[in-house]
Order: structure tokens, then C-alpha cells, then sequence
């Protein structure tokens, strides 16, 4: 544990004197500093860094920074700048082992002094540092403070490791290097990857088990090599040779496989970038491809239909020749036919049905009336007659009656309906097919132009950059899998050759101690890596999802605005689904955030927006150092921007509510509205705000009083809807929503 | 149904004409070649006999009068009927014709040459309406629709007369 | 800044316990004896101290030979 109780700032840049007491209320941890852009929120986060880290806490050139205020004009009696952080912690480490009291309270002051030079070249500064102390008081128990023995960077190493140092005092820009970086700035996967492991491996305590377990192992090597050699028997000796070198290739097998793993994880996120980007370009592979789909299955379903078309237009075609239609143009004709043969065809005279009766009555000799036909007689000669007449005209009676029966039978069409309705129906269903000839063309023109907006050449190209980058991902793949092989056998080497050696050795006298020690080396290894195992396994875990539940709770839904207004179908790519903390495939000791979007694919830093970063990077602050029960404070500036809405109140809330000392550092925008006002006046143990004297309205700026005319930043204790004679600024007096502060304090 | 009148006219050889100088235009709306049904909207009739009887259909919905004239001066003559390219159904329609046209009174009316002559003279008069009526297609309009439209609009006006 | 020793330790307990027995050695002085190492590896990794690989190797020896006795 580590709660900061003051922190003192003398004559750093824009500040003259200033001190700050962040909230030690465990019920209302949250420390508010309001400060508008430009009153000196970054130079305040400087002053703490200097105070923990000296020189390295500053950015540019060692000594390059100007420490001392801006007014001072530079002399040989310099001036003192000083920075005094005053913490307290319940030695939970090393130190408590060492039977400390539990509440230790530290001092650490460090001052400089600055005085004038000469610039010998033209970009020197004319001023340098001298006299730089830093100093580590402890109070005793009975009130007074001493020097700790341990010295300041031992105990600010072991308290505020200097490569922890986003995790107490964060700028959120940086943070984001916890996640690949932040919008102006791309850092290599493996760095991201280091960074993360280290802080995990560093607050969970890993590191330090990581080293026993290694440094008892290589013990207990020495212990079975002093073991052989105490035998004095050549042939072990020859033996422990040939297992020292299969040591130290499988030591150099080992450094390659790290090396393969940082290049294999460099070359992963180059591929996701790769695949992004092929995402984006073209809505997604599957949608081109699902387009190509749509435009087979509509050329088949053109071609079904165009042969559709074609038979009922034939069908069409073949009416024209029916002869229901010819006989209905001719129905005139066939009318009058059936007029003019019906009445033959009622007196018999068509066809001749006569002739075969009148024939047999000449044959039997008798007619009908009695007459006796043998004989000649008129009567015979008259039916005789008849018989000839007959004979001559039936083939044209036959066929008059054919074509009467043939009229009849055309009579009943002559009206055309029959023919009019199936041609109808005919023409209609080509009626129908053309109307769905032309949806189908329709739909292939839309899905033409949706390809057409596909640029294909862009979309190989990126296909042909995945393939490539997939390639050199399989030989490095090849490579480790080929390293761990041989790993695999050596290690079955150096397994035979202890087992020998060890089986040798058993029977000489000399090396029964060192084998105990060895044993017992052994038994430490094994108690530390199945120790260490576990704690690895099951805390990382609980990070994991502490991280996602601490992402959700922050930014569930969080939408990427700019994308939705690009394109709907990118913005639920870039929609983040699940967050978390994962092992590196294949290593135990390496750990990577990570975000995947709502298909599960992996997200590329790029593809996350900045509000998300912020708060992914919070979620691995926060969800860590509740994981390994650290209690520390969390200065952090620039935490809520990108933000907006219901993200902003919950990334203010959940920080309030997780972290354990959080001191904000927040613009007027920030608090704008009530929700973030609700949660600083429900957590907030502390309140602060900061005004820069430059930004008087005299010099075009909105800060009502000139309280000091230096150019100073000024602290007072305001809350987030107060102003008082210091911090007043324009509107203010008019704005119901704030108060004045009666109980105005001289700046401090 | 018998085959009588069909086999009355396959039982002679007698040209199936059409006139000379509208050969070409007739080609343009008569599928290529036996099978060619690709091309239906703009070549609509099947076969020339298709289209010559449906110029004989025409010329009697319209009541027009049968060529005169010699028919080896202006005729071409694109069939024999012993091909037996005639159904049954067409050559009845054309013994009926032929009563019709000639009358019971000439013993000749019941003559396949007699027949084939007047259907021959009745399609010479009623191929330059078809062949107008195709030409005259408006746009978007193929000769098909043409085709039908026409045999519509003259059904109409043969069963008013009738 | 390990804020997480509790868990070690209890972890490191739970092991002992059951990996000690199988080398006939009091699980308590195996806890001891780690959390010895660890805190001088601890303060090795804040500050380099001086021929801790020796020191470590003498309580192995010693906690190996006090073993053997109570054996």
C-alpha cells in the first residue's frame, strides 16, 4: 500500500507555491484538480514525476527542461526549486518482512538549483542545475524524522518502480502505450508486449518468484557438477562435459525461440493490421464474395428464365398456326358452306346413302311397293337409273359431306374466343417472365455497381500483402516448432545424461551431500514453478476478465462515432466485444491486452479509437492493481478525453469507485455536465482548482481577477461549480449552476 | 378424325405458291430453318405454309378477291402438296373454302387443283395486308405481337361480318 | 511494490505441503526457506547485492543438512 497524503510544489515553472492534500476518506478517495487547458494540469503532473524520478521524470534532453519559473531572469545567486511528496505506506513487501511497523510515513524531497551560463552554442540554454539532493525522511515512532538507511532509489525502485510509473502517475496519452499506443504514436507489438508483461509480472509478484526459481535451478546444477567432479571418475566428467554442452545449446535454442516469438507476434499484428484494412476496404471478404454469389445465382435464374420466355413465346408463335384462328377468319366462309350443304345433307342427297339399298332391291327382284322388278319395265329401267346417276356422283357427294362435316365441326371455333383466351393466357405468362427478365437485370445492374465500388486491385493487393505476411508467419511457425523439437530432445539428452551421471555417481561416498543439496535444490525448484504456475494461472485469469468487466462497465456499447457515420457495416467490426489480458501462445512469462471485435477477430491498436484505448489501458490499470491488491494512488491527466456522454460518467465513476487514491486532473469541459458533477460531489474527499494568471482578460483570456501579476498558476480549493477571487472566471457571477466560495483563501 | 382432305391433296402434286416479288419480305418473318425457334418474336411463323395460310385467313377476313392472273407469272412456289406439308385440319379449311368461293353448281369445286389454284390466288391477295401489317411494327412492338394483334383485330371483324 | 505476497505465500504453503513430504522434509522450514530466497532475491532485483548467489547456496546446504539429521 502507497496513499499519498501532500505534495508540495515550490518554484517549478509556473508554479510559485503550491500544495495539494489528496483525499486519504476511503469513502470519498477521489481528489479533484479542475484546471482549463493551458493552466498548467501537465506541468503539475511533471512536478510530481520530477519529485519521484528526478531527471528521468522529465521529457527532452537530460537538463534541457527548465524547472524554475518563468519569471525569473537568470542570475549567479540562482534559484531553488523544490518538490516535496509526503506518502505513507503499510510496507506490504520485502519491508514488512524485515519487521517494520506496519504504517511507515516517507518524506522524499528533492530540490535543484538553477543558475545562470553563458550558452557556449546556440541552442544551449542559458541556465544549468546545480546542487540537485534528493532526500528520504521516515518518521519515527515518536514523531521525529530521520534519513531511511536504504537511500531514495532503492525505496522509491521498490515502491514506485520507475517502470510502473503510468500506473501512479498516468498521462492517459501515454497509457495508451499499453495498447499499442496512442493516435500519433505506433509502437512494435513486442514493445507493447514487454511493457505489459512487465507491469503484470512486476505487481503480481512473478518477476521476483521467476528469478528464485531460476537462480535456485542453476544451484542446483552446481551442485551436481560439483557432485561428478568429487567422484574423480573420468568417465562422469567426460559425461558432465557432454551435458554442459547440451546446456548451452539449449540455452541458445531458448534465445531463439524468444526471438521467433517477439517477430512471430510483430508479424501477427501486422497481419490483423493487414486484415483490417482488407475489412475495411471492402465491407468484408465475405460480403465481396456473398456479391459474387448473388451475381451467379442471378445470371442462373436469368438464364431459367429467359428459357422460359422463349417456350411461351413459342408457344405464342404456334398460335399463329392453329386452326381454330384461320377457321375463325374464315368464319364467313364456313358459315355459309354449312348453309348451303345442311339442307343436301337432310334430303340424303349427301353422301349417297341410298345406292347400296336401291341396289339390293334390283338384286332381290321386288321393290318396296310390291312391283316385281326381274322383268323390264319402266319402273326397273327408272331404279336403274337412279343406280347410274348415283354411282356417278358419289365421290362428290362424299366429299361435299366431308367438308360439311369439317364446316360443322370449324363452326363451333368461328368465334375465335377459345383461341383469344389461350392466347392470352400465353401472352400473359410472357407478360410475366419479361417482368421478372427485368427485375433480375435490375438487381444485376445494382450488384454491377456495388463490385464496381469494390476496388479490385486494391482488394488483391491487400490479399496478396495477407498472403505474403501469412507466408512469413508459417516459416516462423516452422521455426519455433523445428526449435522446440530440438528442444524436446535435448532436454530427453540432458535427462539421460542426469540419470546416468546421477546413477554413477550414487556410488561414491564423497557426493552424498551434494546430492541432498541437490535433492533439496531440486525440491525448491519444483515447490517455486508449481507455485508460481498457479498464481500465474488463476491471477492472469482474474485479470482477464476483472479487465473486461471494467471495460463493459466503462464503455459498454461503445460505438465509434466517425464509422458510424462512414459506414454502419464497419462500425460493428470496429464495435469492441470482449477485452482482456492473455498469455502468448507457447510462453509462459509474456502477457498482451487485447480486443476483439463482435466476430472474434483480434482488433489491431489502429482499429481502436482513442476513447477506447483510454479506457482499455485504464481497464489494465485499475483491473491490475486490484488483482495484486495493490493500493496505490493514481494521478492521472487527460484520462477523460475522447470521451463523451454515458462513457465519460462511467469512466469518472468506475475510476472513482476502483481505483484506491485517484487525483484527477480535469478541464471545465470534462465536468460540463451534471452526471460527472453528481459523481465529484458524491467521491470527491478533495477539490482543487488551478488558474493560470496569463489567462486574464486583460492578456485574452477569461480569468476575471489579476490575483498575482507574475505569471503564475494559481491553486485554490474550488470545486467543480465554485469560483471564488482567485479563479473566477467570465460568466461565472451569471451562471446559476455555480457558487461563490465565501471562505476565500489567500492562493497557495 | 380421317385424313381425307390432307389425303386428297397429297394424293397430287400441286405448288403451294406465294408471290414472287414478296419473297424476300416473307423470308424476314419465317424461322430459318426447320427447328429455329430462337428467334420467334421477329421471325413469328414456323414455316411458309404458316404464313400462307395465314395470308389466305386474312384475305378472307378481309374479304378481299383471290389474284388473277396466270400464277406461273407472279407466283413462287415454295412447296408441292405431295410433301404432305398440309394437316388435315388446313385442308378442310380449304375444301370449305373452296365450296364457299366456287359453289356447288361447278362440278370442279371438289377438284385438289381447283382447291390448292383458289387458296394459292386467296394467299397472294392477303400476303401484301400480312406483310404490311408486319413492316409497319411499331417500336418496341415485335413482329410477333404484330402478328397477333393483326389476327385479333381481323377475328373481330370476320365474326361481326359473319 | 509487491503488494501480492500474501497470495504468494499462501500458494507457496499449499505446494510445500504437498511436494515436501515426497523428500521426507517439514513443509514449514521448505516455506521458510523460499520466503528467505524470494526476499533476498526481491531486494537483489531492487539493488545488486553482493554475492547473494552464495548466500543462497549456503541455506540450501544448511537447510538440506538440518533435514538429514531430523531424517
Amino acid at each position: 500500500m502507497l496513499l499519498i497524503r501532500r505534495i508540495e510544489i515550490v518554484n517549478f515553472a509556473c508554479f510559485d507555491q503550491v500544495e495539494i492534500r489528496p483525499s486519504a476518506n476511503p469513502k470519498r478517495p477521489l481528489t479533484v484538480i479542475r484546471a482549463e487547458n493551458g493552466s498548467g494540469k501537465t506541468t503539475l503532473l511533471r512536478a510530481i514525476r520530477w519529485g519521484m524520478y528526478g531527471e528521468q521524470g522529465l521529457p527532452g534532453n537530460p537538463g534541457s527542461f527548465s524547472l524554475h519559473p518563468a519569471a525569473w531572469q537568470p542570475d549567479s545567486q540562482g534559484i531553488e526549486t523544490r518538490v516535496s511528496i509526503l506518502f505513507e505506506t503499510d510496507g506490504s513487501s520485502r519491508l514488512q518482512l524485515e519487521g517494520k511497523p506496519t504504517n511507515i510515513e516517507y518524506e522524499l524531497r528533492r530540490s535543484v538549483t538553477t543558475v545562470h551560463r553563458e550558452p557556449s552554442a546556440k541552442d544551449e540554454p542559458d541556465f544549468r542545475r546545480v546542487r540537485e539532493e534528493a532526500q528520504l525522511l521516515e518518521r519515527e515512532p515518536d514523531g521525529s524524522w530521520v534519513p531511511n538507511v536504504h537511500g531514495v532509489g532503492r525505496v522509491i525502485e521498490e515502491l514506485l518502480p520507475w517502470s510502473l510509473r503510468d500506473f501512479f502517475v498516468m498521462d492517459a496519452d501515454e497509457a495508451a502505450d499499453f495498447v499499442g499506443g496512442s493516435e500519433n504514436k505506433e509502437i512494435q507489438r513486442h514493445e507493447v508486449i514487454g511493457k505489459t508483461s512487465f507491469a503484470v509480472r512486476a505487481l503480481l509478484g512473478l518477476e521476483v518468484f521467476d528469478s528464485t526459481a531460476e537462480r535456485v535451478a542453476s544451484l542446483r546444477r552446481d551442485f551436481e557438477r560439483d557432485a561428478t567432479k568429487a567422484t574423480r571418475n573420468a568417465e562422469l566428467a567426460e559425461k558432465q562435459a557432454e551435458l554442459d554442452h547440451v546446456r548451452g545449446r539449449l540455452d541458445e535454442i531458448e534465445k531463439r525461440l524468444e526471438r521467433n516469438r517477439h517477430e512471430r507476434a510483430d508479424t501477427d499484428e501486422r497481419l490483423a493490421q493487414g486484415r483490417g484494412r482488407l475489412e475495411a476496404l471492402i465491407g468484408s471478404l465475405g460480403a465481396h464474395d456473398a456479391l459474387r454469389q448473388r451475381l451467379t445465382d442471378n445470371e442462373k435464374h436469368t438464364q431459367r428464365a429467359n428459357e422460359e420466355r422463349r417456350s411461351a413465346a413459342r408457344e405464342l408463335s404456334n398460335d399463329l398456326t392453329r386452326v381454330e384462328m384461320l377457321a375463325s377468319l374464315a368464319a364467313r366462309e364456313v358459315r355459309h358452306v354449312e348453309q348451303l350443304l345442311q339442307p343436301l345433307y337432310d334430303d340424303g342427297s349427301i353422301p349417297v346413302r341410298h345406292l347400296p339399298f336401291v341396289k339390293r332391291l334390283l338384286e332381290t327382284g321386288t321393290c318396296v311397293c310390291g312391283q316385281d322388278l326381274t322383268s323390264a319395265s319402266d319402273h326397273a329401267n327408272h331404279i336403274q337409273e337412279v343406280i347410274d346417276r348415283s354411282t356417278e356422283q358419289k365421290d362428290h357427294a362424299d366429299h361435299l359431306a366431308e367438308v360439311l362435316d369439317a364446316a360443322t365441326g370449324l363452326g363451333r371455333h368461328a368465334d375465335g374466343e377459345e383461341w383469344a383466351d389461350r392466347t392470352d393466357d400465353h401472352a400473359k405468362a410472357v407478360a410475366v417472365l419479361d417482368e421478372e427478365i427485368n427485375n433480375l437485370t435490375q438487381t444485376r445492374l445494382d450488384i454491377d455497381s456495388k463490385l464496381d465500388d469494390i476496388d479490385d486491385e486494391e482488394v488483391e493487393n491487400a490479399r496478396g500483402r495477407i498472403g505474403m505476411l501469412e507466408q512469413s508467419l508459417s516459416k516462423i511457425d516452422r521455426e519455433i516448432t523445428s526449435d522446440q523439437e530440438a528442444r524436446e530432445q535435448l532436454a530427453k539428452d540432458s535427462n539421460k545424461l542426469e540419470g546416468d551421471i546421477r546413477a554413477a555417481r550414487r556410488q561414491e561416498a564423497q557426493a552424498r551431500d551434494l546430492e541432498r543439496y541437490e535433492e533439496t535444490a531440486a525440491m525448491l525448484v519444483q515447490v517455486l514453478r508449481q507455485a508460481y504456475a498457479r498464481i500465474q494461472d488463476e491471477q492472469v485469469r482474474e485479470l482477464d476478465a476483472e479487465m473486461n468487466a471494467l471495460f463493459g462497465s466503462m464503455a459498454a456499447n461503445v460505438f465509434d462515432d466517425e464509422a458510424v457515420e462512414d459506414n454502419q457495416h464497419k462500425a460493428t467490426l470496429r464495435m469492441i466485444a470482449k477485452v482482456g489480458l492473455r498469455p502468448l501462445e507457447d510462453t509462459s512469462a509474456e502477457y498482451e491486452i487485447f480486443a476483439d471485435n463482435s466476430r472474434g477477430r483480434s482488433m489491431p491498436p489502429t482499429e481502436i479509437n482513442g476513447a477506447s484505448r483510454r479506457i482499455l489501458a485504464l481497464s489494465f490499470v485499475l483491473g491490475l492493481c486490484k488483482v495484486s491488491r495493490t493500493v496505490a494512488p493514481l494521478v492521472a491527466d487527460s484520462l477523460l478525453n475522447f470521451t463523451s456522454g454515458s462513457v465519460r460518467t462511467n469512466t469518472l465513476r468506475v475510476t472513482a469507485e476502483t481505483a484506491s487514491q485517484p487525483i484527477l486532473l480535469l478541464t471545465g469541459s470534462d465536468l460540463e455536465s451534471q452526471n460527472e458533477i453528481d459523481l465529484v460531489n458524491r467521491y470527491a474527499g478533495a477539490t482543487y482548482t488551478l488558474t493560470g494568471q496569463w489567462q486574464h482578460v486583460d492578456q485574452g483570456g477569461d480569468v476575471v481577477r489579476l490575483t498575482d501579476n507574475r505569471q503564475v498558476s494559481l491553486l485554490c480549493d474550488c470545486g467543480p461549480r465554485e469560483y471564488c477571487d482567485v479563479c473566477e472566471r467570465l460568466g461565472q457571477a451569471q451562471d446559476e449552476r455555480c457558487t461563490r466560495r465565501q471562505e476565500s483563501e489567500a492562493p497557495r | 378424325m380421317s385424313d381425307f382432305f390432307s389425303d386428297l391433296l397429297r394424293a397430287t402434286s400441286h405448288g403451294l405458291v406465294l408471290p414472287r416479288e414478296d419473297d424476300d419480305a416473307i423470308n424476314r418473318y419465317v424461322a430459318m430453318h426447320a427447328g429455329d425457334r430462337t428467334n420467334v418474336e421477329s421471325r413469328p411463323f414456323p414455316r411458309q405454309v404458316d404464313f400462307w395460310a395465314f395470308c389466305i385467313a386474312t384475305a378472307l377476313a378481309l374479304k378481299l378477291e383471290p389474284r388473277d392472273g396466270s400464277i406461273s407469272r407472279w407466283g413462287k412456289t415454295f412447296i408441292y402438296t405431295n410433301q404432305g406439308i398440309v394437316d388435315n385440319d388446313l385442308a378442310s379449311l380449304l375444301a370449305i373454302v373452296a365450296v364457299a368461293k366456287i359453289g356447288l353448281d361447278d362440278p370442279g369445286v371438289t377438284e385438289s387443283r381447283r382447291i390448292v389454284e383458289l387458296a394459292n390466288r386467296l394467299a397472294a391477295a392477303g400476303c401484301p395486308e400480312v406483310l404490311r401489317k408486319l413492316q409497319n411494327s411499331p417500336l418496341r412492338t415485335t413482329p410477333l405481337d404484330q402478328a397477333l394483334e393483326f389476327a385479333r383485330s381481323l377475328q373481330e371483324q370476320a365474326y361481326d361480318d359473319s | 511494490m509487491v503488494s501480492n505476497f500474501e497470495r504468494i505465500l499462501a500458494e507457496i504453503r499449499k505446494e510445500a505441503g504437498q511436494i515436501a513430504p515426497n523428500y521426507r522434509v517439514d513443509p514449514d522450514s521448505v516455506v521458510n526457506l523460499i520466503m528467505g530466497i524470494v526476499d533476498l532475491e526481491d531486494q537483489h532485483r531492487v539493488k545488486a547485492q553482493h554475492g547473494i548467489k552464495k548466500k543462497i547456496r549456503q541455506m540450501i546446504e544448511t537447510a538440506a543438512i538440518q533435514a538429514s539429521e531430523v531424517r
